[in-house]
């Protein structure tokens, strides 16, 4: 996935800014979509419902007026049985006095009246605003295979017909409610009827549009769209003919709740589109009111709110962005300007100006620090400068300090006496500047004296011990021939000056050349290794005394050993044994033996080489800690005299 | 061009002095059921055979045999039941043409019924134009106990629990039950033809004495009829346009839906043991079934022979 780059701050604090603002916005607007929706469709609800129980309430009031009119009429219509021609002028008067009733009539049983015909039926209906009568029945109208005759009779109570399509009264849209008449015993003798026109009603439902867009439909009992603003479906479709028709199990199911009676509130497809049906039932009659909304329709408002909202949104997003933008530069300009001052600053020059900042924010306390922070560049450089220049002339001294001190030492070559029966090599090198470590070596006739030594401490202190010693043993050799002797003498030399108890270790040997006798004096210093001709690695244990320059008086013992041509005697410091690896493991003089165990046969020159190798590799660039010494002497051939 | 003229003028005079009058009743309104006789008006059909056919529909509480009987109609339709009824009660019919020769009747109920047994003193209700006399047939011919309530049409009898059991046609009451989201269950339905009731239903029938007078007519008329039927079944959305033009011009309050519903049971109800070409004559067995199923052994319908009932 690839990062966004942003080239600047400011675009980048502008654009998460923005999205943050994105981030919230939008959940603001679910949150407030979801809520306003509920609360859209709930008021939809409870304002449609109420349109519609009032509707049904109006419509089931009216047709309880017929009702009662015809149940009124009863008691007068028993009373004038005896006169049958009469009972015209009952339902004359029911029809005139009744707007909604169209006709009335009064179909008696077959053969109720003896002197009449099986079938007598007086019917009143308003005709021209005149209200006439007729005598009807017979085979061409047989009422008594109708269903507002037969259905009220079999069931033995009142019974509001299907509506239907009169088609001899001017193509009106009928219900007939049926009432049926017992005489004394329980016996049906007639049903009276009241026919009324549905178009009074039909066209209060048509005009309930509770919202543009909305329609409303009347259904019978058994489902017959009774209105429906497409005008074929009315009286022609059912509700279920269409959910057949369209396999539309929703609408089915709303065909199901609305037949049954129930009162509610269905989202569904219309026709494709995504709609509310409320619907409620006209009891008595078993008719259904039903309002179909889109829910666009009912949402609109929400729409058009949100609409806007997501436009003003949308205006004031880029408008944060670009001002957000604008100000971020803006305020970022003293830091761009602080930039260049560092940049100038970072390139030696600590007395750049540094910008102006009139504000007293954090850009304030920024120039306050940067100012500081320039000041004490300037102090701190000025004072690297002195303090440079000393060191400089310190390390300069101390350069020629070391030169001259190794200069005190003989030259690191192999040296042969007499005749090469001895070689010897030495190297020396301080852990810093100068150190405190020494070795020397003095040819007198046929004797190798020689001296290796470590001064307590590093440095300057102990280089110039260093040198002091080694320039006493060089002035003591030639008078004091013994090593003890010598070492007492170095003794002395050193408690004497010795202010700061620095104490040197140190071995001073002489080599008889001549018969082989090695005689030491080790004054605290590490035991020499003897590696024999016969290939024999020890070390020599002569008596260990203490290191000079602590005791004045004490008494230092020598010893002597001869040793056979081929033998080589290797001398070191503690610089060796005592050097670190990075782990703080010190290299021991058991991996010193095993080094000189491996290169015995070696020259002393390559021997010590072989030493410094595997120190190197020991140390693995690790700064040495302390000066190291190896001085290695090897007894090759007999001496010959001068 | 004056000879020209001439020639058009006589011979559209002389076309209207050769079409012969006959007035077709079917059995109920405009509907599917008669798409055949609608679709030979409408293309042409009677007036290639030179009839100028009019259809007049009964009225509500009218039977078509009423119209012929007394002299309103020249050719009608009805069910074969019925009309064997009217000729074993000396009747003057014959049977020109057999459109339907399967039994569409079907008994709906409010509760289980699985055979004849369990419509005993049911309130079954029944259409007003079957005559007393084949409803007593049949009552005594199945031994039911039950009450006959004859009614004008539709289901409302039904559906509002007046009667127990209501007589219905599979290709239009049927379907109106289910139009008024009432759920026929299986258990609430028993054909007839399975309870050994299977009588060919509609015919074309004339009365004997207009048979005599106007044989070619006749004959031309049940050609003409049968090309329109086949033509239907060949073209059944045109069909059906032309249908929906006659129920409009009728003023039928019905739908598509229906209407399609029920030309596809009646075009069923013509296959006669999916006979090619089908048949429009009712044939022997088929009349001699329906006598069995309708009469007692020793009824006076028995005695009818199928040459004299059926041309």
């Amino acid at each position: 996935m690839t990062r966004l780059k942003f080239k600047s701050f400011a675009t980048r604090l502008s654009v998460y800014t923005i999205v943050f603002t994105i981030i919230i916005f939008t959940l603001i607007m679910v949150i407030f979509y979801t809520y306003s929706r509920e609360r859209m469709i709930k008021h939809a609800v409870s304002h449609t419902h109420s349109l519609l129980n009032n509707m049904a309430t109006q419509i089931e009031n009216k047709l309880n007026t017929v009702e009662d009119a015809v149940v009124n009429c009863e008691w007068i219509v028993k009373e004038n049985l005896s006169k049958p021609d009469s009972l015209y002028r009952i339902l004359t008067s029911l029809v005139e006095t009744n707007d909604l009733i169209v006709g009335s009539s009064i179909a008696f049983e077959s053969d109720y009246y003896p002197e009449k015909d099986k079938y007598f039926m007086v019917y009143a209906f308003r005709e021209n605003d005149n209200v006439k009568h007729k005598i009807l029945g017979g085979k061409e109208y047989d009422y008594f295979c109708m269903d507002w005759y037969q259905i009220p009779k079999l069931l033995g109570k009142n019974y509001w017909s299907e509506p239907y399509y009169d088609r001899g009264g001017g193509n009106m849209m009928m219900t007939t409610f049926s009432y049926p008449l017992f005489d004394r015993h329980g016996k049906l003798f007639a049903i009276f009827t009241a026919d009324i026109s549905l178009e009074h009603f039909t066209t209060l439902v048509e005009h309930l549009e509770p919202y543009k867009s909305s329609y409303s439909v009347l259904l019978s009992r058994y489902g017959y769209y009774l209105t429906h603003y497409k005008k074929e479906k009315i009286m022609n479709e059912t509700i279920f003919s269409e959910a057949l028709e369209t396999g539309s199990v929703e609408t089915e199911d709303i065909a199901r709740n609305m037949i049954s009676g129930h009162t509610g509130t269905i989202r569904f497809n219309n026709e494709g589109e995504d709609s509310f049906i409320f619907y409620t039932s006209v009891p008595g009659v078993g008719w259904s009111l039903g309002n179909i909304c889109p829910a666009d329709v009912i949402l609109d408002d929400l729409y058009s709110t949100s609409r806007n909202i997501i436009i003003l949104f949308i205006i004031g997003a880029v408008l944060l962005f670009v001002s957000t933008f604008n100000v971020i530069k803006k305020l970022t300009v003293p830091l761009e300007n602080f930039t260049d001052s560092v940049r100038r600053i970072s390139a030696g020059d600590f007395n750049s100006e540094l910008p102006e900042i009139k504000s007293h924010d954090e850009m304030c306390t920024l120039y306050d620090s940067f100012a500081q922070m320039q000041v004490s560049l300037a102090k701190y450089m000025k004072e690297l400068k002195v303090t440079t220049q000393k060191k400089e002339r310190i390390e300069s001294e101390l350069n020629i300090a070391r030169k001259i001190q190794m200069g005190m030492l003989p030259v690191l070559s192999e040296e042969v006496i007499n005749g090469s029966s001895v070689s010897l090599y030495a190297v020396l090198q301080p852990a810093k500047e100068v150190g405190g470590d020494l070795y020397n070596y003095y040819i007198d006739n046929n004797k190798l004296y020689f001296i290796i030594g470590d001064v307590s401490g590093k440095g300057v202190p102990a280089s110039l011990l260093m040198a002091i010693t080694c320039s006493s043993f060089r002035m003591l050799v030639p008078r004091v021939h013994s090593p003890q002797e010598i070492v007492k003498d170095l003794n002395r030399m050193a408690c004497e000056s010795n202010k700061s108890n620095i104490f040197t270790t140190l071995v001073v040997g002489v080599l008889d050349t001549a018969t082989g006798e090695l005689t030491l004096c080790n004054a605290g210093h590490n035991k020499p290794f003897l590696l024999e001709s016969s290939g024999k690695i020890s070390v020599i244990s002569v008596q260990q005394n203490i290191p000079i320059g602590i005791f004045e008086d004490y008494d230092y013992k020598q010893e002597s050993i001869c040793i056979d041509r081929g033998t080589t005697i290797f001398l070191y410091t503690d610089g060796v044994t005592e050097a670190e690896n990075e782990i703080n493991q010190l290299y021991g003089e058991k991996r010193l033996k095993e080094v000189l165990e491996k290169n015995k046969n070696q020259s002393p020159y390559d021997l010590i080489n072989a030493v410094l190798i595997s120190l190197a590799y020991y140390k693995n660039g690790l700064e040495a800690n302390d000066d190291l010494t190896m001085l290695a002497i090897n007894y090759k051939n007999s001496i010959k005299n001068d | 061009m004056r000879y020209h003229v001439l020639s058009i003028v006589l011979l559209l005079f002389f076309e209207n002095i050769a079409a012969q009058k006959i007035i077709f009743t079917p059995q109920w309104t405009a509907q599917s059921q008669f798409a055949g006789y609608y679709a030979a008006l409408k293309l042409g059909y009677y007036k290639e055979e030179g009839l100028d056919v009019e259809i007049l529909y009964p009225a509500i509480s009218e039977n078509p045999y009423q119209l012929l009987e007394n002299g309103k109609s020249n050719i009608i339709t009805l069910n074969l039941d019925q009309a064997l009824a009217y000729k074993a009660n000396g009747g003057d019919l014959l049977n020109v043409m057999q459109t339907s020769h399967l039994n569409s009747l079907i008994l709906v109920s409010h509760t289980p019924i699985k055979e004849f047994s369990v419509l005993k003193k049911k309130k079954i209700a029944v259409w007003n134009y079957l005559s007393d006399y084949i409803l007593e047939l049949i009552k005594s011919k199945y031994n039911l106990d039950v009450q006959w309530i004859k009614f004008n049409g539709g289901v409302n009898i039904f559906l509002s629990k007046a009667v127990d059991v209501c007589l219905v046609s599979s290709f239009n009451e049927f379907n109106k039950l289910s139009e008024c989201g009432f759920d026929i269950s299986k258990n609430n339905m028993l054909k007839l033809s399975d309870c050994g009731y299977d009588l060919p239903e509609e015919g074309v029938y004339v009365s004997e004495k207009y048979y005599e007078d106007n044989k070619v007519l006749v004959d031309s008329f049940v050609k003409a009829s049968i090309r329109g039927w086949l033509w239907v079944r060949q073209n059944r959305e045109e069909a059906l346009a032309i249908v929906w033009d006659e129920i409009k011009r009728n003023k039928v309050a019905t739908n598509k839906y229906h209407e399609r519903n029920m030309l596809d049971e009646i075009l069923r109800l013509q296959n006669y043991k999916n006979s090619n070409p089908l048949q429009f004559k009712l044939n022997v067995k088929e009349f001699e079934n329906a006598k069995m199923k309708l009469f007692m052994p020793k009824a006076i319908g028995m005695a009818i022979k199928y040459g004299e009932f059926v041309k």
